[in-house]
C-alpha cells in the first residue's frame, strides 16, 4: 500500500513560561492509503497533538510530515487550509454541528465551503444521509437529534466531500457505549468502501476491532 | 439502536468539486441562520441601523428640503433669464431696478416675455397687534413666468384687488391671523389675506406676502409710516422710475439663451442677466457658505452613521464570539478567508437592508409630518438610493472587526470539548 500520511522523528514543545511542555517526542509514524489506523493513549498522552501536527492544524516545533505526497510542514497557513480542504475532513469530539443549521443544511455546509453547487450539494447530501440512515431526520435541527444521530450527521459531513483522509478525535466520547460502537462500524464501513484512510485519536479500547492498526502513545512517543 | 445500512445500497461515487463552482455564493443559510438564531440581539441591531438610517435619510432630506426651499422663487418661475443688477448677492439681496428698464428688455430680439418682480421688506401689523417681518414679493398675476404654488388663473385674478395678498398656510400662526379675509397692515397700508398657497415659503425667510405689483409698490418699506397711516384706496399703477427688483426674461429660442444674456447686459448696463440654473446655484451657494448647513447636517448624519455602525459592529462581533467553535470547525475544515469574510459580510447585508426599509418609511413619516409645520424634507429617489449604498457601507465598514475575529480563530479550538 501506498503510505497516505508519513511523519518523520515530529517534535511539539509548548511554549509555557520557565516549562515549556514537550507534547511530541520525535514521533516517526506511516500511514498506508485505505488504512484505519487507531492512536491510543492516556489523555495528556499527545494523540490530539499529533492528529493536529498530522492534520495541518499546528505546525510541530521539528521533523516532518508528508500527506499525499505533500510537505505540509512546509506550507503557509493558507496552504494548509486549502490542502485540508481539498484532502481532509474531520470528526470532532462534540460533533461540532452547527446548531442553527438543519442535518442537511450542516453538511452540505462542508460542500459548500468547497465550492459546490446548491443542486449538486443537495443531492449528495440527502443521499448520504439517506445511507447513513438519517432520511427522516433531515430537516432537523442538532438539538432534535440523538448523540447517536448528531455522530452519524458528523460522519456525513466529514465524508461528503470524499476526502483521501478522515482525522476523527474521541468520536465516541459523548457517545454511549451502544451508539459508539454503532458509529465507529459505520466509520469503518464508509471509509473501507471509497478508500478512504482514518485515524482515530481516542483512550476508546472498545474501538481497537474495528482498526487495521493500533498504535499507542505515551508522554509523547509511540 | 443504530442500524448499519448495507454497502450494497451505496450511491454511486460523486464528483470532486469542479473549479468553475463559486465557493462565496454558499454561505446563505449559515450566514441567514446564526443572525436570527438570537432573534432579541437582531432586533437591538435592526434598531440601530433604523435609527441611524432614518437619520441619515432625514438629515439628507432637511438638507435637500432646506437648499430647495431657499430658492423656491426661481424653482418656481419659468423665466430662461433672471435680470439682477450686477452687485446681486443672491436672490434676497440685490440693488433695484427701475420699471424703466423693462421696456428696454421687451424690445430686445429674441425676447418672448419679461415680467417684473418686486421683492421688499416690510413690516407686518396684525388685527391684533402683532408685528412681523415679511417679504413683500410684487408680481404680475396675469404673467405666466412666475406663479407662486402653481395657482389657477381664476385665484391669481383675485390679486388684482388692491391691498391684497397671499401667504403660505403654515404662516398664518406668524402672521397671527386666523384665515382668510382677515386684515393687518403692511408699512401703515392695510393689507387683506384673501388665498393661501402651499409649498411657498421659504424656511430661511420672513413671511412672504405675494401681492401684484401695484399693491407691492404701495407698501412703503418704512416703519415710520405706521404712524400715518395711509388713506389710498387704490395704489397708483408703476411709473418708469418705481424700483423693481428682477426681470424674468422669457426667450422665444431657447438655444438662444446665451446670446440673450449678453444682449440684455448690453442694453440695460449695470445689470447681470442669470440663466434659471445660475441663479439656482448663487442662491444656494449663498446658504451653503453662510450658514454652513452642510457641515452641521453632515456631522449630525455622521453620528448617527457611527452610532449604527458601532451597534452594528458590537452585535456582529459578539455574535462570531458566539459561534467561535462553528467557526473554527469551518477553520479546521479549510474553508477559504473569503468562504469566512462572506458570512459576516451576508450578515451586514441583511442588517442593512433588513433596517433600510422600515428606515425608509418611518422617514418618509417624519418628512410628511414636518411639511405640515412648514419644513421641507425632501427625499427623493437619489437620495433613498445614496442612503441605502450608505447604509450597506456603514454595516460592512461595521462587520470589518468581526471579520478579523473571524479570520483569527484557532482551527484547534473545534477540537476542544
Amino acid at each position: 500500500m501506498q503510505p497516505a500520511i508519513q511523519a518523520h522523528n515530529v517534535e511539539m514543545v509548548y511554549p509555557n513560561g520557565v516549562s515549556p511542555v514537550h507534547a511530541l517526542k520525535g514521533v516517526s509514524l506511516e500511514i498506508s492509503d485505505g488504512e484505519i489506523l487507531l492512536m491510543m493513549g492516556p489523555s495528556g498522552s499527545g494523540k490530539t497533538t499529533l492528529l493536529f501536527v498530522l492534520g495541518g492544524i499546528l505546525s510541530p516545533t521539528g521533523g516532518r510530515v508528508v500527506v499525499r505526497d505533500v510537505e505540509i510542514t512546509n506550507l503557509d497557513r493558507r496552504e494548509k487550509a486549502q490542502f485540508r480542504l481539498k484532502h481532509l475532513s474531520f470528526i470532532f469530539q462534540g460533533f461540532n454541528l452547527f446548531k442553527a443549521l438543519t442535518a442537511r443544511e450542516n453538511v452540505e455546509l462542508a460542500l459548500h465551503a468547497r465550492g459546490v453547487r446548491g443542486r449538486s450539494a443537495r443531492e449528495r447530501t440527502q443521499q448520504l444521509l439517506e445511507r447513513l440512515g438519517l432520511s427522516r431526520q433531515l430537516d432537523r435541527l442538532p438539538r432534535d437529534l440523538s448523540g447517536g444521530e448528531k455522530q452519524r450527521v458528523a460522519i456525513a459531513r466529514a465524508l461528503v466531500a470524499e476526502p483521501d483522509v478522515v482525522m476523527a478525535d474521541e468520536p465516541t466520547s459523548a457517545l454511549d457505549a451502544e451508539n459508539g460502537l454503532a458509529v465507529t462500524g459505520l466509520l469503518r464501513e464508509l471509509a473501507r468502501e471509497r478508500g478512504t484512510t482514518v485515524l482515530i485519536a481516542s483512550h476508546d479500547m472498545r474501538i481497537a476491532p474495528f482498526a487495521n492498526r493500533v498504535v499507542q502513545l505515551n508522554d509523547g512517543r509511540l | 439502536m443504530l442500524t448499519l445500512v448495507s454497502c450494497a445500497m451505496l450511491t454511486p461515487a460523486v464528483e470532486r468539486p469542479s473549479g468553475h463552482e463559486r465557493p462565496a455564493q454558499r454561505m446563505v443559510v449559515l450566514a441567514r441562520k446564526n443572525l436570527f438564531a438570537d432573534l432579541p440581539r437582531f432586533i437591538v441591531a435592526l434598531c440601530a441601523v433604523v435609527f441611524a438610517v432614518t437619520l441619515l435619510t432625514v438629515q439628507t432630506g432637511i438638507y435637500n428640503g432646506f437648499i430647495w426651499s431657499t430658492s423656491l422663487m426661481i424653482e418656481e418661475s419659468k423665466a430662461d433669464i433672471w435680470l439682477a443688477a450686477k452687485q446681486i448677492l443672491y436672490l434676497e439681496i440685490t440693488l433695484p431696478l427701475t420699471y424703466g428698464q423693462l421696456a428696454k428688455v421687451r424690445a430686445l430680439p429674441g425676447v418672448a416675455r419679461a415680467e417684473p418682480i418686486i421683492m421688499r421688506t416690510a413690516l407686518w401689523r396684525s388685527p391684533r397687534d402683532t408685528l412681523n417681518a415679511t417679504r413683500v414679493v410684487g408680481f404680475e398675476p396675469n404673467g405666466t413666468l412666475f406663479t407662486p404654488g402653481n395657482l389657477a388663473a381664476d385665484d391669481l385674478e383675485k390679486l388684482h384687488q388692491p391691498f391684497t395678498f397671499f401667504a403660505d398656510a403654515s404662516q398664518l400662526e406668524a402672521l397671527d391671523l386666523r384665515g382668510v379675509g382677515e386684515r393687518g397692515t403692511v408699512g401703515g397700508l392695510r393689507a387683506q389675506l384673501i388665498q393661501l398657497t402651499h409649498g411657498t415659503q421659504p424656511i430661511v425667510s420672513p413671511t412672504f406676502l405675494y401681492t401684484s405689483l401695484e399693491t407691492a409698490n404701495a407698501y412703503a418699506p418704512s416703519a415710520l409710516s405706521f404712524l400715518t397711516p395711509s388713506s389710498d384706496t387704490r395704489p397708483a399703477p408703476l411709473s418708469d422710475s418705481d424700483s423693481i427688483t428682477f426681470i424674468l426674461v422669457g426667450a422665444k429660442d431657447r438655444n438662444d439663451v446665451p446670446r440673450l444674456q449678453h444682449a440684455l447686459q448690453r442694453a440695460v448696463p449695470g445689470t447681470q442677466a442669470l440663466t434659471r440654473r445660475q441663479m439656482l446655484d448663487l442662491t444656494r451657494g449663498y446658504w451653503v457658505r453662510r450658514t454652513s448647513i452642510g457641515f452641521a447636517l453632515t456631522l449630525t448624519a455622521l453620528l448617527g452613521l457611527i452610532v449604527g455602525a458601532v451597534v452594528v459592529g458590537q452585535i456582529l462581533y459578539v455574535s462570531v464570539s458566539e459561534h467561535l467553535k462553528e467557526y473554527g470547525t469551518l477553520r479546521a475544515i479549510g474553508a477559504a478567508d473569503r468562504f469566512l469574510y462572506g458570512v459576516i459580510i451576508r450578515q451586514a447585508v441583511y442588517m442593512a437592508v433588513l433596517g433600510y426599509v422600515p428606515s425608509l418609511i418611518l422617514s418618509i413619516l417624519i418628512a410628511s409630518i414636518a411639511s405640515h409645520r412648514g419644513v421641507p424634507i425632501q427625499i427623493t429617489p437619489l437620495t433613498a438610493l445614496i442612503v441605502f449604498f450608505l447604509t450597506l457601507a456603514m454595516c460592512v465598514i461595521a462587520a470589518v472587526f468581526a471579520m478579523q475575529r473571524v479570520v483569527r480563530v484557532d482551527p484547534a479550538v473545534a477540537f476542544r470539548a
